[in-house]
C-alpha cells in the first residue's frame, strides 16, 4: 500500500499531495460537465461519431492572382492563425457579429451562476469583429510576405465523390481587404 | 531500464533546452505573442481557467499592447535560456519561466480561436523544477510522468468507452477526408495526395489504422502498473505524433516534451560515481 504513489505523497510531500488531489477533482470535474479547467486536460480530440462535416473550406487569394497556401503540417501554428480565426469571424458574421460561442457560454453561466463574475470578462469588445479583416491584413503581411496588398476570401463548397474523394462543386466570394 | 540517464540538473538542461526549441520554433511560424500583431478575435470556450485569464486583465497588457507583448516574450526568452545555463538553479527564475509558458499557451489558444494541446505539456512541466529538495523532486518528477502518461490514456479511454468512435468503421476515413480535403483539393501533384486518396477509398485499411492509433495511446496505461516498460513507452507518443503528422494533418512534437518523464531517472547525481543516495531509482516503483 505504501508503494502507491499517492501514498507516497501522502507521506512526503503533502503540498504537493493537495494539489495532486486538486487535480484529480478538476480531471473528474471536467470529465462529468465536459467543461476542462487547465492544466487538467481532458483528451477529447476526435471522440465524436459520425460523418464528416466538412462540406466547405475557406481559401486566400493574395493580390487577385496566387493562390495561399500554407500546406505544411509543421507550418500548423501560422496556419491556424490564419484560417482558424478567419472560420471563428465567418462564424461570427453569420451571428450578427458576435462571439458564435456565447449563447451557449451564457447557457453554461446560468446552470452554475458562481461563473457569472468571471463572465462579466468575457466576450468581444464592440470594435473587435470590425477590427478582424484589417488585423488579418497585417498578419499576413508580417507572417508571409510584405509585398501583400491585396486578399480575397472565399469559400469552396465541395462534395465527396462515390470513392469518397473531394470534389469541389463551386466557390463564393465572401471579403476583399486591401 | 536500471542505469540512470537523468537527474535533476540533467532533466532541468533537457526540459528548458527543448523549450528554447519550441521558442524558436515559434517564432519561424509567427506565433510569439508580439508576431501576433494584436490579434483582435479571442475564444474563451468552456475553460474556467481561461474565463480567469480574461478575467484578470492579462490580455490588456500583454497583447493588445505592442510593447507589453514584445515585453513579455523577451521574458519567455530570457527566463528560459536562464533555465537551460542554471539547470533550473533559481526557484524564482523557474516560476517566471513557467507561469510565462503557462501564459503563452492559453494566449495562442485563445488568440487562434482553438484549444491545442501541443503546448500543454510546456504548461507544466516547468513547474517541476519549483522543487529543489531531490526526495521531493523524485516525486513530482514521477507525478509529471504520471501526467504524462495521463495524457494518452485518457484519450484512449474516451475513444473506446465515452465517445465510444473506436467501435465506428468509417472513423478512419472520416478523420482522414476531414483534415486532407483541403489538401486534395489544393495540392493534387503532391506526392502524399495519392497516399490520402489511397487510404480514403479502403476505409478497411483506414481504420485498422485508427484501431491501431487508439490502441497506441491506450498501450500508456502500462506505465501506470509498472516503469520496466519505459523504454518502449518512450517511443509510442513519438510513434504517435509521426503518423498524425502525415494523415491528421497535425503537430504535436511540442507535446514530446512529457516524454523526458519516461527516461530512466535518479534523485541523486551520479557524477561522483557513486551510488545515488534518497529514493531508489524509477523501475523499482509502482503506481
Amino acid at each position: 500500500m505504501r508503494k502507491l504513489y499517492l501514498v507516497r505523497c501522502f507521506y512526503n510531500n503533502k503540498i504537493f499531495f493537495a494539489l495532486l488531489i486538486i487535480f484529480i477533482a478538476a480531471v473528474c470535474y471536467g470529465h462529468k460537465t465536459n467543461l476542462p479547467i487547465t492544466p487538467a486536460f481532458i483528451s477529447n480530440v476526435y471522440i465524436l461519431k459520425g460523418d464528416t462535416k466538412k462540406d466547405s473550406f475557406l481559401f486566400i487569394t493574395v493580390n487577385g492572382t496566387t493562390l495561399l497556401n500554407l500546406h505544411h503540417t509543421f507550418d500548423e501554428p501560422r496556419r491556424m492563425m490564419i484560417y482558424s480565426t478567419l472560420e471563428t469571424y465567418r462564424q461570427a458574421a453569420l451571428n450578427g457579429g458576435t462571439d458564435p460561442e456565447l449563447a451557449l457560454i451564457d447557457r453554461t453561466v446560468k446552470k452554475h451562476p458562481f461563473l457569472h463574475g468571471l463572465r462579466q470578462a468575457i466576450g468581444w469588445k464592440a470594435g473587435n469583429y470590425d477590427h478582424y479583416l484589417p488585423w488579418l491584413l497585417k498578419y499576413i503581411r508580417a507572417s508571409v510576405s510584405d509585398s501583400v496588398k491585396r486578399l480575397d476570401v472565399g469559400v469552396a463548397y465541395i462534395h465527396y465523390n462515390d470513392r469518397n474523394l473531394p470534389v469541389t462543386d463551386s466557390t463564393k466570394p465572401l471579403y476583399h481587404i486591401e | 531500464m536500471n542505469k540512470a540517464v537523468l537527474d535533476r540538473e540533467k532533466a532541468a538542461r533537457l526540459t528548458f533546452g527543448f523549450a528554447f526549441l519550441v521558442l524558436a520554433y515559434r517564432w519561424f511560424t509567427h506565433s510569439l505573442v508580439y508576431q501576433l500583431q494584436q490579434p483582435v478575435l479571442y475564444e474563451s470556450g468552456f475553460d474556467y481557467t481561461y474565463w480567469v485569464y480574461h478575467f484578470i486583465r492579462f490580455p490588456e497588457v500583454f497583447v493588445d499592447n505592442k510593447w507589453g507583448a514584445r515585453i513579455f516574450d523577451i521574458v519567455l526568452l530570457i527566463s528560459t535560456g536562464y533555465n537551460i545555463i542554471t539547470a533550473a538553479a533559481n526557484r524564482m527564475s523557474v516560476l517566471i519561466c513557467a507561469v510565462a509558458w503557462t501564459f503563452y499557451g492559453i494566449t495562442y489558444n485563445s488568440y487562434v480561436c482553438h484549444f491545442t494541446y501541443a503546448i500543454s505539456g510546456l504548461m507544466l512541466l516547468p513547474y517541476v523544477f519549483l522543487v529543489k529538495k531531490k526526495e521531493n523532486f523524485s516525486l513530482i518528477w514521477e507525478g509529471a510522468r504520471y501526467f504524462c502518461l495521463y495524457v494518452y490514456a485518457d484519450a484512449f479511454i474516451h475513444k473506446a468507452f465515452i465517445g465510444r468512435n473506436l467501435y465506428y468503421f468509417p472513423m478512419g476515413v472520416e478523420i482522414i477526408k476531414t483534415n486532407q480535403a483541403q489538401f486534395l483539393l489544393q495540392n493534387p501533384r503532391s506526392i502524399l495526395s495519392p497516399v490520402y486518396s489511397f487510404f480514403i477509398t479502403h476505409p478497411g485499411l483506414s481504420y485498422a489504422g485508427f484501431v491501431w492509433m487508439v490502441l497506441l495511446q491506450g498501450s500508456m496505461i502500462i506505465g501506470f502498473f509498472t516503469k520496466k516498460w519505459d523504454k518502449f513507452l518512450f517511443w509510442v507518443p513519438v510513434l504517435f505524433h509521426a503518423i498524425n503528422y502525415f494523415f491528421v494533418d497535425v503537430f504535436f512534437f511540442e507535446l514530446l516534451v512529457l516524454n523526458l518523464t519516461l527516461l530512466p531517472f535518479q534523485a541523486g547525481s551520479n557524477r561522483s560515481g557513486r551510488p545515488a543516495t534518497g529514493p531508489s531509482t524509477y523501475s523499482r516503483h509502482t503506481a
